[in-house]
This record gives structure tokens, sequence and C-alpha cells, in this order.
């Protein structure tokens, strides 16, 4: 690496280490919130991210990184700030940085054919781009890959990591199995760094957030609502993870439901299913997907928990609310019952999976899906690409497979 | 009304007159680097065969993947000028093989109402296509106008691993090494390229009748060795590069 660039490099993971100096943002996001009383979307959204960075890099309370499908509302219960390094791989994407830790990720033996997501987190941590985690939780599900990815940022940090073992199937047994993995855990916290834990307010709010959000889809199911520009819930997703269980997702949730309500837009003529995420470094695709009248009525990973979880039994709400979303992504039967339960639902014409390079768990089952699909007289495109990654995005071939595929439901 | 299409492919540029009933005129050009200034010289060419003036026309419809680079009254994918191109010609073909300068497609067509029912496309990777044949050609020092002539000739049975393009022509410089004669390498180019098509269109299951079009479709060795792997008799319409231009006019 040129000395400059590796310097510059040095100098922004030295600040970004200093937590007295994300102390400046104060004034600013007291600015905000004085100018904007009542936020838009948009300006809810780049408040929170700031106030985020300050809780993270500021270190307010303890770092507590998270896989994706690990509750957040877990880590709320133990006073702690969850950060999701995957969520925010899509966020460095998105600002146009993700080529500097997925060259360092590369250039350290960590093959181009990895998820990007770990690709990206991995070479930020080792820049020091992300904030320090004080300790980590991980689940074995969906991806398989998650497991060695965060076993390599424990070992990078120095700190735990508590990991939970995930059983293919679903059934009371295995959810007794997960729950007293989670009271292992909580335990072990409790005893070596005095955590005192209180689910009652996050669970509250994370009950809450649920109620809108069921409010939010029975919006969505009627033809004449549409969340435009097309896969634009997909940018919303640390509200459905990283901030479940707390006021911040509770606001947003009701902010966009009252924005459905109020604000109608003109939907798009076709309203398509969108499988797995989204690339998030361009707006290319969104605008495609709305030039060619493409509206995209739900997104997989905007589905959502609706069991209860109770402050008298967290561990066994939890292990639940895990082992259901879970065993829904990673078994094929469960995914495209769900999958086909969704076309019916929100009456879709047609089914969009993206291909995220490296993705085993989604393409895994493409065959099976494709075929279920097919056989109920659902088309269905599969596109192929990288959500973090622009080397593996080709624009003009999504065009023509896409532009081939609003014409085949037109026609 | 008169309508002409224009096909700008990676490269072949075609433009089709058409009358409503007949092709008036057809022209057909390299693309070249400036697909644009390609499209109005064969859009002129069709024209001058056809005994037109540019204002005579009605529509310009066009597609390929030059297609927003020119200007057009429609612009549509060719997957789908393709599907209507093939029909115009075999009315009952159920799928389509389109193997194009930079990509090869799959389609399965309702004959009934000429309408797209599926489709494939290749991603990201060389072998399969045109150029394939072209690079495979450039080592070989043969015109690619010769494999069909070659690869009839060959004597043993050559298998290139094609996992991509580079790594082809790699092993095929290994295997001329080897003393392999230009015919049973020529014939083991077709192959690749013929597998590496019916892999990917036995994804969605080859309804017949089948139809192939694109420029390899002129490449009899590649034919060949696709009637094998396949176990059908493909139909190869009269002008296998001016099917999406034709396409393109049908799509009005």
């Amino acid at each position: 690496m040129h000395k400059k660039s590796a310097f510059l490099l040095q100098s922004i993971s030295f600040l970004l280490e200093r937590p007295t100096l994300f102390a400046l943002l104060k004034p600013y996001l007291w600015w905000l919130q004085w100018k904007n009383p009542f936020p838009t979307l948009a300006q809810f959204s780049y408040r929170i991210t700031l106030e985020n960075v300050l809780t993270l890099y500021g270190r307010k309370k303890p770092v507590v990184w998270a896989s994706l499908f690990f509750p957040a509302e877990f880590i709320y219960a133990l006073d702690g700030a969850p950060f999701y390094p995957e969520i925010t791989a899509g966020l460095f994407s998105a600002l146009g940085v993700g080529a500097i830790p997925l060259f360092h990720a590369e250039s350290h033996f960590f093959s181009a054919d990895l998820c990007s997501y770990h690709r990206l987190s991995v070479g930020a941590s080792m820049l020091r781009f992300f904030p320090r985690p004080d300790f980590l939780c991980a689940t074995s599900g969906i991806c398989r890959e998650t497991v060695p990815f965060f076993q390599t940022l424990a070992e990078l940090f120095g700190v735990p990591l508590y990991l939970v073992d995930i059983p293919h199937e679903f059934s009371p047994k295995t959810v007794r199995y997960v729950a007293s993995q989670l009271r292992s855990i909580a335990q072990n916290l409790k005893r070596d760094r005095r955590v005192t834990w209180d689910f009652e307010r996050p669970f509250e709010l994370a009950q809450k957030t649920q109620t809108v959000l069921q409010e939010i889809e029975a919006l969505r199911r009627k033809k004449e609502v549409m969340i435009l520009p097309p896969t634009k819930n997909l940018d919303y997703l640390p509200y459905y993870y990283q901030f479940m269980g707390s006021e911040t997702s509770l606001s947003f949730f009701q902010k966009l439901r009252d924005e459905l309500r109020q604000n109608p837009k003109n939907p798009l003529p076709h309203r398509l299913l969108w499988l797995h995420l989204k690339p998030f470094y361009s707006n290319f695709l969104s605008a495609l997907l709305t030039e060619l009248g493409l509206g995209i009525a739900f997104e997989e990973f905007a589905a959502t928990y609706s069991g209860e979880l109770k402050p008298k039994e967290p561990f066994q709400g939890l292990a639940e609310k895990i082992t259901v979303m879970s065993h829904a992504l990673m078994d094929e039967k469960a995914r495209i019952a769900r999958i086909l339960q969704w076309v019916s639902e929100y009456q879709t014409e047609g089914v969009i999976q993206f291909n995220q390079w490296g993705c085993r768990q989604s393409q895994g089952m493409n065959a099976l899906l494709r075929k279920t699909l097919r056989g109920e007289g659902v088309p269905v495109l599969f596109l192929d690409g990288d959500h973090i990654d622009r080397r593996h995005h080709t624009e003009e071939q999504w065009r023509t497979r896409l532009q081939a595929f609003a014409e085949m439901l037109g026609g | 009304m008169y309508v002409a299409g224009l096909d700008i492919g990676s490269q072949s540029t075609c433009a089709v007159i058409w009358d409503g009933e007949k092709i008036r005129g057809v022209a057909l050009r390299p693309s070249g680097v400036n697909p644009k200034q390609r499209a109005e010289e064969v859009l002129e060419n069709a024209l001058r065969e056809a005994r037109m003036s540019r204002s005579s026309l009605g529509k310009v419809v066009a597609t390929g993947y030059g297609r927003y680079q020119v200007e057009a009254d429609l612009r549509v994918s060719e997957i789908t000028c393709q599907a209507k191109g093939v029909a115009f010609f075999f009315p009952q073909v159920r799928t389509v093989i389109d193997i194009g300068g930079q990509d090869s497609k799959v389609i399965l067509v309702d004959p009934k109402t000429g309408k797209v029912l599926d489709f494939l496309m290749n991603d990201k990777c060389a072998a399969g296509t045109g150029r394939f044949l072209e690079l495979m050609a450039e080592v070989l020092e043969i015109d690619p106008g010769e494999y069909g002539i070659l690869a009839e000739k060959h004597q043993e049975d050559v298998t290139l691993s094609f996992t991509c393009a580079v790594f082809a022509e790699s092993e095929l410089i290994g295997l001329i090494a080897q003393g392999k004669t230009k015919a049973d390498l020529a014939a083991a180019v077709c192959q690749a390229v013929a597998k590496q098509v019916v892999r990917m269109a036995e994804r969605l299951n080859i309804n017949p009748p089948l139809a192939i079009t694109g420029g390899v479709a002129q490449n009899r060795g590649v034919l060949y060795f696709l009637e094998k792997e396949i176990g059908l008799k493909p139909l190869v319409p009269p002008e296998p590069l001016l099917t999406g231009a034709l396409g393109a006019c049908l799509s009005t």
C-alpha cells in the first residue's frame, strides 16, 4: 500500500477510536432536533444514524456486536448498544467507502468468493473502522459462514464470542435447546461483566413495534399502497433488526405507517415479491425498476416475528423468535411455503430473487424454488450480482433481464 | 406502416425494414466501437435496399445491448424480439437458443400466443458465446468460418474444461503442444460451446421444436454438437442474425 494511503487509513482509525471526539456531534444533533421537531422519514433516519455513531463510537454503552438474526431485544435488555456488522457493511457500501475494507480483507487471505457482507466487515474491523466491541453474540443460523466470520472477529478484537447453535429443524425441543443457550450466555454475562437484565422495556417496545408493522403490512397488501422507489424498504433494515426493542424502531415505523396512510403514491403497474437484499452502492437498480414499472409489494427480509415475548420467560420467547426466523430461511420447505403465502397475500405477479455473490443460503434452493413457483404459475427471475461489492455488478445485464421480465409479465 | 427494426448486438448490428407483411430491406455490419453510428449506417443501407427514405418510416424499434444508445420510438429486450422473430419463420417453435457474440439465451415460447414463458441468460462468462469461438480461432490460427469444415474432419475426441475463456485458451495451447490436430481441437472448441449452452438450456427443459439463432447458428460444428448433446435437430432460420431485428419490427 502507498505510504500516504497507509498514513491516511491509520489516521482515520486513530480518530475513530477517540470516543471524546464524537461528543462534538452533540450540538449538531441538538440543532437538528430544534430545526426539525417533526422530521420526515429521511430526516429521522439521518438523525438516528448520527445518534448511533455517537453511542457506538462515543462508547456511551457497552458495544455488543451481533449477527443479523441475533435478537436486539437481548442486547437492549442488558443496556448495551447493538451493532450489526452485516447491516453496517450495507451502510459503508451505500456511502461509497466499501472498496477499501474489501480490498484490505482480500489482501489478507479472505477470498473474493466469500460473502461480501462478511468480507467488508472483516476488512473494516482489521482497519479499526468499526466501533470496537465489548463482546460478540452470534447465531449459527441462517448462514453457516456466520460462525467462522464471528470467530475471526473475536480473534481480531480479543473479545469473547457468545455463540448460539441453531438446529435446522424447528420443534419445542429445539426451542428449549436454544433457550438454554441464551440462559447460559445471560448467566455468564451477569457473572463476568456484572450485567443486570431488564427485559420488560425492550419486550414492550418490540411488541408495540410489531403491532405497527402489522398495520404497515395490512396497508401494503392493498394495491394502491406501495413503498417507492422499489427496494426502498430494504434501506430500513436497521429498524427491523438493530433497533427492534427500542423507541427508535417504534417511532420510525409509526412514521412510516402514517406516511403510507396519508401520502399514497401512484403505485407502479406490477407488484412483485423481492427475495434477499439489494445492492446498496447504486441507485441504478431502483431507478430501473421504477422505469420498467416493477414495484415491490413485499421483501423477504422485512418479514418479522409475530410471536409474543414475555418478560417472565424471556429466554423461551427469544429462543422461539430466533428459531422460527432462522428456520423460515434455512429450511427450503418452510422458506418456499412462506414465499407462496406472500405471493398470495400481497397479490404479486412474480418473484425476483437477487442472487448475492457467494451466498449459499439463498441460492442453494434456487432449483426447488423455481420449480415450485413455476408449478404454481408464478414467474420468477434470478438476478445475479452483489449487494456490497460493485465489482460483481453489470448494469446492462440487469437491464436486459428486468426488461424481458417486465415484457413477459406485461405480455 | 413501415417499421425499422434495429438490433445493436455486441458483435453485429442488423437492420430490417418491414412493411407489415414482408421484409423489404436488410443490412448487417459488425458493431465496432461506435454502435450509434453503426446503427445509423445499417439503417441507411437497409432503407437503400428497400428503396425508401427515412421519412417514410412509421416507427423505429431498437433491441440488443445498444438499444438505449440509438434514437428509437420503442426499445424492446432482445429476449422478446428473438422470440417474435423466430416465431415468424417457425410458428410452432417452443424453445429458442440464441447464441450471440457476448451472451447466450434460452427462451421458452408459447407457440399459441408467441409470448415468452421463461428465459435464462448466461452471466459473466464468455464460454458458450461467439466471443469464445473467436478467441479460440485466434489461438488455432483459423478463421471462425472454418470451424464447421475442420470439425467434420476430427478423428479424436478432445475435451476442453471450458471453465472460462482464458483458462480454455491456455488449455488449448497445452493441447497444441501435445500434438493434437487442428481438426480435433476445432471440434473440441465447438463441443465446449455446445455443452455450455446445453447445460444452461437444460435448466429450463428444452421443449421441441427448438430453433437456434445468432451468429453461432451459422457454425456447423457447434450445430452438430448441439444436436448430439440435445438429441434434437434444431431449426435454423434462413437469416439467424436477423431474427432479433425482425422481432423488433414485429413488437410494434
